[in-house]
């Protein structure tokens, strides 16, 4: 019995392993090659080097876009994360019977292949005769990111005891203070968290980006673009700093999620 | 000139319903100043919406209530406060910004917010919890906290839903006493729902029982237990034993044996089971496929299965109106 446990235990350490190889064996490998003192991707590596990031920063093409990407993410998190937040509060309080409804309808843009999200905001976009930019691109990201925030925003929600509200309420608090001393910041966990994803939906989004800019280039494009003459150690540092930035961010989402769970509302023991 | 005999809270002829459900049928309510009164009555009987339609959270769809002659709906400045079953403590707050919270909102001076709140949480012997968050606090206290928050502001009537719910037993025998104890040193209105009808009966000036969404009715512990006016009150405020014939006895009134007076109403039945209850016991007799309880005082020499003569004084049955489902 206790052998045949060990055993499994064994195998499935083993497969976790494996797993894990698999997923993050190529990015450990780009992370490599960044530092591989050789204009090819070939092991082993002989000597480490810091010159492909000392010409990545001479680069103006990928200061520029790594500035448009900054700037999209940011702007697509303030954007992302009002609407969504507006719509996941109001659903909640306003729409109880129709919040089923509400809430598949919010989180279709997530089940939309991003191929398709993006030719028909390109289409919209057309029609509507707006001249692509950045800022097309922002409002692109914002409907990739805004059915994260909603549902986000909605989980913390569900939770939320809202005779909180009503206390405030029989306090003497109006609608507005009751939002901005109860409810943002009793959700200030979940927005956080939202804003969080929906930056690094936006920082390496390329398939919406591609249909929605104008002539500037964010970050991915730019890699994109790149890749047409092949993977040149360059790349691997780009790729390698957008996963960190990526890495980082979901690790600060993770640490607001549990710090968020000790402080959540509880009744002493 | 404030009107002294205007009683604090007036409710006339209010219904609530949610969808086809009736959750107040038709509810007339006069509150006296300073009264500790309670709504007691199962769950769904409309106690808890009631109050709520007293606070303001609901609005009747027919019917008004007047809470210092002003309708509630109408009011520009509220004279209730609830204390929430929950508690409803801010769980971002400490415990003073918790308390402070309902003054800022009444736009009190700042420099007079402080001294008022430290006031209260000495008053409630939380003055060394002053700095803690909620979730820091024994359920005890949190009650407590709950408890200044609302009174701080100087409500004149405290609406309380099922504010012990949450406790133990020993706590919550604990808080009653200082529930009524508080009600006595602040001398404003209490409102308080609940289920349990002894703790009903500890606290209350006048208790209302209500029935499905309507009163069944008002008047002091005393009165509801003594002279129920339904079988529907005796059978939910304290033990009835309900007897062919429809007359009605409580246990402490079923006499036994010797004990039992010339021109009292007797039986005879089999002891089915007893407990010693130190001051009582408790007896349960078998009386012809009728359970009669029985609680005598001190101990009691019968044995299980042992015949037994019962019975009671005519004077000490109660007197009933039989509602639908006892006759």
């Amino acid at each position: 019995m206790i052998g045949a446990r060990k055993s499994s235990t064994v195998l499935l350490g083993l497969w976790t392993a494996l797993v894990l190889l698999f997923l993050f064996a190529p990015l450990l490998l780009v992370a490599l090659f960044s530092f591989n003192n050789s204009e090819i991707s070939v092991l082993p590596i002989r000597e480490f080097t810091l010159r492909w990031y000392e010409r990545l920063a001479a680069n103006e093409a990928f200061r520029t876009a790594l500035g448009n990407s900054l700037l999209v993410a940011g702007a697509t998190v303030v954007l992302a994360t009002t609407l969504g937040l507006a719509a996941a509060t109001g659903a909640h309080r306003y729409a109880p019977r129709l919040r089923t409804a509400f809430r598949s309808g919010a989180s279709l843009p997530m089940m939309v292949p991003h191929l398709i999200l993006g030719i028909a905001l390109l289409g919209f976009y057309n029609l509507a005769q707006i001249e692509l930019s950045l800022g097309t691109v922002i409002m692109g990201h914002s409907v990739v990111a805004f059915p994260y925030v909603f549902l986000i925003v909605s989980a913390r929600l569900v939770g939320f005891d809202s005779s909180l509200e009503e206390a405030a309420r029989d306090l003497g608090a109006g609608p507005a203070r009751i939002f901005w001393e109860i409810t943002l910041p009793l959700l200030a966990p979940a927005i956080l968290t939202a804003a969080l994803i929906s930056f690094t939906l936006s920082f390496d989004e390329v398939v919406v980006t591609f249909f929605t800019t104008g002539t500037d280039n964010t970050l991915p494009m730019v890699i994109w673009s790149m890749l047409r003459v092949g993977i040149t150690p360059e790349i691997n540092a780009i790729a390698t700093l957008t996963v960190v930035v990526s890495c980082v961010m979901a690790g600060l989402a993770e640490v607001v999620i549990r710090r968020s769970r000790q402080t959540t509302v509880g009744k002493g023991e | 000139m404030e009107d002294t005999q205007q009683p604090d809270v007036r409710i006339r002829g209010i219904v609530k319903r949610f969808g086809a459900f009736e959750a107040v049928a038709g509810i007339d309510l006069d509150v006296a100043r300073g009264q500790f009164v309670t709504l007691l009555g199962p769950s769904g009987c409309g106690k808890t919406t009631t109050l709520r339609i007293i606070g303001g959270f609901e609005t009747p769809d027919a019917g008004e209530v007047l809470v210092a002659g002003v309708p509630v709906n109408e009011a520009a400045k509220r004279h209730t406060r609830m204390v929430f079953q929950s508690y409803a403590l801010f769980p971002h707050m400490t415990v003073r910004a918790n308390v402070a919270f309902g003054l800022r909102m009444d736009k009190v001076p700042k420099g007079e917010i402080a001294p008022r709140v430290e006031a209260m949480l000495g008053k409630l012997g939380l003055a060394d919890q002053a700095g803690k968050y909620p979730r820091q606090l024994s359920g005890g206290q949190q009650q407590r906290v709950a408890l200044a928050r609302a009174l701080v502001t100087q409500p004149r009537v405290l609406l309380l839903d099922e504010p012990l719910g949450a406790l133990d037993l020993k706590m919550r025998k604990k808080m009653q006493g200082e529930l009524k104890a508080l009600q006595r040193n602040v001398g404003i209105t209490f409102i308080y729902v609940t289920h349990d009808q002894e703790e009903a009966m500890n606290l209350s000036d006048i208790i209302v029982v209500m029935e499905k969404g309507k009163i069944a009715q008002v008047g002091t512990p005393e009165e509801v237990y003594r002279r129920p006016a339904s079988s529907y009150v005796a059978d939910f405020v304290g033990e009835t034993n309900f007897m062919a014939g429809g007359v009605a006895v409580r246990p402490e009134n079923i006499l036994i044996g010797a004990a039992l007076p010339a021109g009292a109403s007797r039986g005879k039945g089999v002891v089915r089971a007893k407990s010693f209850l130190g001051a009582s016991t408790r007896i349960e007799i078998d009386a012809g496929g009728q359970t009669l309880f029985a609680t005598v005082p001190g101990a009691v020499a019968l044995e299980i299965g042992d015949a037994v003569e019962y019975g009671w004084r005519n004077e000490d049955s109660l007197n009933l109106t039989m509602t639908e489902d006892r006759k």
